[in-house]
């Protein structure tokens, strides 16, 4: 019905970045969020993300010190985004590690851990002052709750912090993106910054701070068919040194640069499936560390169109109103909820529904229906209709995503 | 009869030998545990597992359960009882650690730390 209404959404967020992060618990970092989130909208998301890292390094030169052979952690994500309005949007997250473990090379032990992580609230505000040079910029806030369980014990040992499911800290992050398409969303660059900030954690058995991080990513996007997006990113991370006891820790940080080639599918009924690796190009950490190997991720979404209007509609009295079928250009669910909202604002309209595969309004009204008016008020919002083609300068104003001439 | 009578003799015997058992499981003299020291072999230690510290509870109260816990490096424990373990960490950890030994029995518990500086 609105096949790429969620497609909107993962072409424009920059998806999940997939960073590990090593000596560090909770959640895998992620970045981007989802912006385009049209008004009542809302989309659930699942992403499973497997990370392993087996290789030390000095700086950024590969050390032949070993104490761990390998860690690896098996997690999985939760997602809900809602939009509230065309421009703002909120979500909310919850993290559960499946399995997270480590090898040791000098003892023949394996420490596994698992369990919820942390979960996170967010909101997502889309600015679009700049839709002539369809450049959307768009921001988010996140605050990161550690729920889960950070005294994990294997046998008589309380596991130490950086395997514990829970990274024990409240962390707050922002976020700053800048979105701009070309050749009619064809293909659009976007780029992005963000900060994310650590509560000190001071209990009785740990007083520890997580290093602030700082990400700088690009991503070139490519709107193959209707149906998959392809996209590369180019992440930049930068952690600062980690601190124990009030002292920073030698060994903690670095500067992280990752490729991340991405794809994502949309399927039948609002479902979409995506997937992305993410690829260390150089890293430079202080002192000696455990590095990512690779990681993977593998996500599942489907969105779902909340109606308000309809619902408050008597449906019973529709059997006795007027009928008209019109056509009106269009590309994905945001297109869908623009134009049924201009319909309903129209004297005597009780029933609009837009359908996506034939391009058609459906109206029902009572007495008659304005046509000429419907259509100038749909032209000037962008749609090509039965009556008026839409103006440049209207088609400009859309949404990136609902760039309906270049798609077809 | 008298079968009758041999059989009730040996489930009476049965019985009594059971609740024995059971008496001088849960009769373990405990008092509130007290850890008399928490000791190393090794305060300051190198990164890796090239000399790890062994730390050891000394505590009276019976019936001892031992947890140990430390925010970042690696206990192992090497005893049945639990009252040892091997302390090791890896680079990300240098510097003071603070390794907490918390000791319970049904009457109680107690807790003590000791330092142990990994050094690069």
């Amino acid at each position: 019905m609105k096949p790429l209404f969620l497609l909107c959404i993962i072409a424009l967020s920059l998806n999940l970045q997939t960073r590990a992060q090593c000596c560090s618990a909770g959640n895998p970092s992620s970045d981007g969020g989802t912006s385009g989130m049209s008004k009542n909208s809302f989309a659930v998301s699942s992403t499973f993300i497997h990370s392993y890292s087996d290789t030390y390094l000095e700086g950024s030169s590969p050390s032949d010190y070993v104490y761990l052979n390998n860690t690896n952690f098996d997690f999985g994500l939760l997602a809900f985004n809602y939009g509230l309005t065309n421009k703002l949007s909120i979500s909310t997250e919850l993290g559960y590690f499946i399995d997270k473990s480590i090898e040791f090379s000098f003892i023949d032990a394996k420490r596994k851990a698992g369990g919820l992580g942390d979960a996170a609230i967010g909101i997502q505000y889309h600015l679009d002052s700049f839709k002539e040079q369809m450049i959307n910029v768009s921001s988010s806030l996140k605050l990161s709750v550690p729920i889960g369980q950070f005294d994990q014990m294997d046998g008589n040992i309380i596991l130490p912090i950086d395997i514990q499911p829970s990274s024990g800290s409240y962390k707050l992050k922002s976020s700053f993106m800048i979105h701009k398409g070309f050749f009619g969303s064809k293909f659009s660059l976007s780029t992005y910054w963000s900060s994310e900030f650590s509560q000190r954690i001071n209990t009785e058995r740990t007083d520890y701070k997580y290093g602030n991080l700082y990400n700088l990513g690009f991503k070139v996007s490519h709107r193959t068919s209707k149906k998959l997006n392809s996209g590369l990113s180019l992440l930049i991370a930068h952690r600062e040194k980690a601190g124990n006891n009030s002292v920073l820790m030698n060994s903690t940080g670095g500067s992280f640069l990752n490729l991340q080639p991405s794809i994502s599918y949309q399927m039948k009924n609002n479902y979409s499936v995506n997937s992305s690796v993410n690829i260390p190009v150089y890293r430079n950490v202080n002192g000696i560390q455990l590095v990512n190997k690779y990681v993977l991720a593998l996500g599942i979404s489907k969105g779902f169109q909340l109606k308000t209007i309809k619902s408050q509609i008597d449906y019973t009295i529709l059997e006795s109103l007027n009928e008209r079928t019109v056509f009106v250009d269009g590309i994905c669910g945001m297109c869908q909820e623009r134009i049924e909202t201009l319909a309903y604002k129209m004297k005597g309209v009780k029933w609009a529904e837009w359908d996506l595969e034939t391009k058609t309004l459906s109206l029902k009204f009572k007495d008659v229906l304005n046509e000429e008016k419907l259509a100038k008020i749909l032209s000037k919002a962008g749609h090509d209709n039965w009556y008026l083609k839409a103006g440049e300068k209207a088609y400009q104003n859309l949404h990136s995503c609902c760039k309906y001439r270049t798609a077809h | 009869m008298k079968a009758t009578t041999i059989v009730f003799a040996l489930l009476t015997l049965a019985f009594f030998s059971s609740c024995d058992k059971e008496d001088s499981n849960s009769n373990i003299l405990t008092e509130f545990p007290i850890i008399d020291s928490l000791t190393t072999n090794n305060i300051r230690i190198q990164f890796g597992s090239g000399e790890p510290a062994i730390l050891n509870c000394y505590a009276t109260g019976g019936d001892l359960t031992y947890i140990w816990g430390v925010d970042l490096g690696d206990l192992f424990s090497t005893n049945d009882d639990g009252s040892e373990v091997q302390y090791t960490a890896s680079p990300c950890c240098i510097g003071e650690k603070t390794i907490i030994c918390t000791v319970s029995n049904d009457k109680g518990e107690a807790t003590d730390s000791i330092t142990i500086t990994i050094t690069e």
